[in-house]
């Protein structure tokens, strides 16, 4: 039979209301807490039992759809992925996400991330128009073609590493490991021919070389992503293809549809 | 010129800066190896030396300053004023090796 | 407006806690990178202004001078094995291949050769401070 070991944990909470409050507040909430819940659990606990003005933003609860990132203790943790036992305090401090505006209370808002992911273009980009209209088969992609992006295809948005980022602390400017990573998953795709309209972003003065390696974005990540390697293979494809125009990729082959040719009747 | 070409060219110039520097501290400060500075590539390594150690240093610093204060502007400013600090320390540097090393 | 921003500043760059040492190696390489430019600077100068007529070099008094020394010899050391780590790391040499994340998660940035490496560069680093400390005794006077 599993014991149930139950703890009173206090719960130092960030409270911030930017339309109505000048300075941010702290509020303490006593929570008995069960082996194997997590701070998401014990949010939404205070938010039904104790304090229902808390804001909280979360959607899927098993760290699938990256929405409930925060700072526990002082580290970028995804809520519904950090057990409270695990953390082994008596006083956990939750705050929203550091680097990033705050909507309110633990809600952070990733607009100024997402307008930047969309200047990478992430999406793949071809240049065959004729094949994109009327395609007359597939790209089929051998395993280590796959592989090649394949983990950092896993990103789930949750703006952890972006938010843990030294460099985006003081520069609102610089990409961000979440967006370099987006723009490596889809240059190094064996499908994709856009790296020379993603240059012009990357290759900028707030860039892919604003990362001096710190390493902060991989170990906040949740995901396993390893964003600090998307990076620094990303420094190294746009290097030779930047300054040696030189794209060492392999290159996805169009199989074609058996009777494509033919003429539908 | 390119971010990725700037900081090709920072990699490179440390490379250089651990090959000529290593000769500069070396010459200077060991008594037994002071010969290397009676020898005709002293000179020439040390021009190459305050070069790559300049360039080295400002860009390390446009990549610090870039980072502390972005803006649109800003990395223009911070360029071309560290670009002419630059010139000057290492037309004032050349100036004085040539005067040291001037009269072999 | 600029505690909505929440944005951590420099402090951002110094936060240490709950990261890896690799953000430890990256602050002091920052740190250690200014300190030489200043001292570079004030060396040509030294060199040009003060060496060149009179062919000794100008030393701050006391023990300061020996004690700017000694620091530096530190950090150019620590400086230059970082930077070729980096060098190694930002070039994609060492961060490892591309792999399936599968849980549990294992960074290969954050572990295998490019930790190895950080181990190294501390290693030399330690060793030589060690010799330094020995030579910094008999600059001092101690």
């Amino acid at each position: 039979m599993v014991m149930s070991e139950v703890r009173k944990i206090k719960f130092k909470v960030f409270r911030f209301n930017p339309a109505v409050d000048a300075l941010p507040t702290w509020k303490v909430y006593e929570v008995e807490v069960d082996r194997g819940m997590t701070v998401l659990d014990v949010l939404l606990k205070i938010k039904e039992e104790k304090d229902p003005s808390l804001a909280v933003r979360y959607s899927c609860r098993q760290a699938v759809c990256g929405s409930c990132g925060m700072m526990i203790n002082g580290k970028q943790r995804l809520a519904c992925f950090t057990r409270v036992l695990e953390l082994n305090s008596k006083v956990v401090v939750v705050e929203p996400l550091n680097n990033l505006p705050i909507t309110r209370d633990l809600v952070t808002d990733f607009s100024d991330l997402f307008n930047k992911e969309k200047m990478v273009k992430p999406y793949i980009i071809r240049d065959d128009i004729e094949e994109m209209k009327n395609p007359t088969g597939m790209y089929l992609q051998k395993p280590e073609e796959l592989l090649e992006y394949l983990q950092f295809a896993d990103c789930i948005e949750c703006g952890l590493c972006s938010s843990a980022c030294p460099t985006y602390s003081t520069d609102h400017l610089f990409l961000t490991p979440m967006i370099l990573n987006k723009a490596y998953r889809f240059s190094v795709d064996s499908r994709d021919k856009g790296l020379q309209y993603r240059l012009p972003i990357i290759d900028s003065e707030h860039g892919c070389w604003r990362c001096h390696f710190a390493a902060a974005c991989s170990s906040v990540c949740p995901k396993g992503i390893d964003p600090a390697k998307s990076i620094q293979l990303l420094k190294k494809i746009i290097t030779s293809a930047g300054i040696f125009k030189r794209m060492r990729k392999k290159e996805v082959q169009l199989t074609l549809r058996p009777h494509a040719a033919e003429p539908p009747t | 010129m390119k971010e990725s070409t700037k900081m090709l060219l920072h990699y490179i110039t440390g490379f250089l800066i651990l090959i000529t520097g290593a000769t500069h501290l070396i010459a200077n400060n060991l008594v037994r190896f002071n010969w290397i500075k009676d020898t005709l590539w002293y000179p020439m390594s040390q021009g190459v030396f305050l070069a790559a150690v300049l360039y080295h240093a400002m860009n390390g610093l446009r990549v610090i300053l870039v980072e502390l204060f972005p803006g649109s502007s800003s990395g223009k400013i911070i360029s071309i004023i560290l670009t002419v600090v630059g010139i000057i320390f290492f037309v004032f540097g050349l100036y004085f090796l040539l005067v040291i090393f001037g009269g072999r | 407006m600029g505690r909505r921003e929440n944005k951590l500043g420099i402090l951002g760059w110094l936060k240490l806690k709950g990261y890896s040492i690799e953000k430890l190696m990256y602050v002091a390489q920052r740190i250690s990178g200014v300190g030489i430019i200043i001292f570079l600077l004030a060396h040509i100068l030294n060199v040009g202004l003060v060496y060149a007529p009179t062919k000794e070099l100008w030393e701050p008094p006391g023990i300061i001078g020996k004690a700017v020394l000694v620091i530096l010899g530190i950090i150019v050391v620590f400086h230059t094995f970082n930077g070729v780590r980096l060098i190694l790391a930002e070039y994609g040499f060492i961060v490892g291949k591309p792999r399936r994340a599968v849980y549990p998660y294992k960074m290969t940035s954050l572990s295998g050769r490019q930790r190895l490496a950080v181990y190294l560069v501390l290693a030399v680093f330690i060793i030589i401070f060690y010799f330094w400390i020995m030579v910094a005794f008999n600059l001092l006077g101690w």
